[in-house]
Order: structure tokens, then sequence, then C-alpha cells
């Protein structure tokens, strides 16, 4: 798990890509939209929660998800 | 230009810009809502100024940018201060990553006017608080009833900084919030007077835009000089820009 990322932080974020704002759950160094299937990096211990940054989990090259 | 390109370089003087570390500035926006507790969200925070202003008061401090450069540097002066209630989040003002009635306040300072979408905006910021939740607005303002002395007064900011959208006037702001359902509690208009040669610094302004801009202010007439209100010359070349602060509630 990053050091920084606070799991509280769950409680209230939400998937800026879903127009319901559906909630994330993490998945190593990254935080998934199960509602849309995207994923978004954990970088030194800050979510990228940018519409941009939103990738497939099918891509995902790591197998992570 | 968008704004994380605009501001990742020069990140650093807007920690130390007098205008926007003014404490006294932050002490009183912070006594406007003078929360107790719960979690709160500074929206495009800068520098983070008023999210570390807001920290001691409040459980936690979410705050957002596009520029990861300033989330840097806001975590750092947070741990500096020995505060460890603040976090920082990538966020567009537009699309906030956050639940529905989720979040007990949100602020803003000196930012709208880099927002692409402002109505969605404050339409998001209904969206993500409490019922009863405080919203404190804080920007630079245009000006009212001349549409041709705001455009010069627009493109004067956009001269100097390209990621500047617009500043809208304070009538704008007020229907966009009353008609997304917020009751305004409290208005304020105010002003900060810009030493012009630090202004432009602050954005790395090079010639020849430096040149115009100064002609701008020296040579302003009418309406938009009754706005910039010049003063001094050469160095000591001054102006004004205009804002306004509302406290809202969701």
């Amino acid at each position: 798990m990053p050091p920084n990322f606070d799991p509280k932080m769950l409680e209230i974020l939400a998937c800026p890509k879903c127009e319901s704002r559906p909630p994330l759950t993490q998945n190593g160094d990254w935080l998934v939209c199960e509602l849309c299937q995207s994923r978004y990096p954990i970088l030194n211990g800050i979510p990228r929660l940018l519409v941009e940054d939103a990738q497939p989990l099918k891509e995902s090259p790591s197998g992570s998800n | 230009m968008d704004s994380a390109s605009q501001f990742g370089p020069v990140a650093d003087s807007y920690r130390t810009s007098a205008v926007h570390a003014d404490q006294d500035d932050l002490a009183h926006l912070v006594e406007l809502v003078s929360p107790q507790g719960g979690v709160v969200v500074d929206i495009a925070t800068g520098a983070g100024h008023l999210a570390l202003a807001f920290a001691p008061l409040v459980d936690k401090v979410i705050a957002t940018d596009i520029t990861p450069e300033m989330l840097d540097l806001t975590l750092r002066s947070a741990t500096g201060r020995g505060l460890t209630n603040v976090v920082t989040q990538h966020a567009w003002a537009e699309d906030l990553p956050f639940a529905e009635n989720s979040l007990d306040g949100v602020c803003v300072r000196m930012a709208p006017h880099h927002f692409l979408d402002p109505r969605q905006f404050v339409s998001e910021v209904f969206r993500v608080l409490k019922p009863g939740g405080w919203f404190l607005f804080n920007d630079n303002i245009g000006i009212d009833d001349d549409p041709l002395a705001d455009e010069e007064l627009q493109e004067f900011e956009r001269m100097r900084d390209p990621s500047h959208v617009r500043t809208y006037t304070s009538a704008v702001w007020r229907g966009w919030f009353e008609q997304t359902g917020f009751e305004i509690s409290h208005e304020e208009r105010t002003w900060n007077r810009m030493e012009i040669e630090g202004w432009m610094d602050r954005m790395r302004v090079q010639e020849p835009a430096r040149s115009r801009l100064r002609l701008t202010v020296t040579e302003a007439e009418g309406i938009l000089r009754d706005y910039l209100v010049p003063e001094g010359e050469n160095d000591s070349l001054s102006f004004v820009l205009h804002k306004v602060t509302l406290v809202a509630r969701a």
C-alpha cells in the first residue's frame, strides 16, 4: 500500500468519469471504478482522479486488477 | 495554455506572493465561516494558503489542484507547519471526485477565473456538500455594465497569464449560486493593489508583453481606468484588482 494514501479517503472519493459518482476501491497503486471499469493511478500517495487519467481495466498491463 | 502547464514552473512564487500569503486576508476568510471540525475541500489550492489556514480548525482538509507541483508544495508546507490533517488530491474543479453529500465545507480563493466551466463548478460544489454545508468563495471580478471595458480587462489578464479564462462579475456569480440552490449569507467586495513588476514576474512574463501590460495600465481610460486605479510609475507602477467573497450554504 502506498505509504501516504489514507484508506479513509475511500469513504468520500468517487469516480469523476461517471455521472453518478460511484465509490472507488483500492487495488494496489490504483483506485478502481467497477461501474465504468476504469482505474486511476496513485502516485506518491496521491490519487490522480482526473478523467483524462482514467485507464480501462481490461488493458491493464500489470494484471493487478 | 492550461493551468497545469502555466503554474507548474512558477509554483514556488505563489508560496511567497504577498497577496496570496496575506495572513490577515486568510484569517478573515476563515473567520467568515469559523468551522468546528468536519471535512473541507480547498479547490484549486495553488500554494495551499487557504487549506493550511483552515487546517487547525477542521478534522481534515483535502487540497485539490490539477498542478502536481502545487500539490507537492502544499503538502511540504503543511508538513513544515506540523499540520498532519492536510491531504492533497488531483482534481478538476468541474469534475470533483467526491461522493454526493460527503463534505462539510468547500472553499476556493483566487482561482475560479481559471475554470473552463464555472457554472458546472458551482453545481459540483453543491452536489458534494452535505445539506447545510458551507461554501466560501473568493475570486477576482470583472467590470459591471460595460462589456467593452470588461473585455479589455480580460485581455490584460490573458496577456500576462494565458491560462486566465475570465473574471465574472459578482452579480453573475450570485446568479449561478442561487440558480443552483445555494443560500448566500454574506457578500463583500474588496480589492488588492498589485505591484505590476512582481505581478508580471510571478508569471515570468517576457517582453514585449511586459511593455504592453505597463502601457495598458498607464494609458487606461474611462471605466477601465476607474477599475485599475493606476498609481506610481516605472518600477513602482501599481494597479487594483477587485474581488468578491461570498459565503453560502447548500
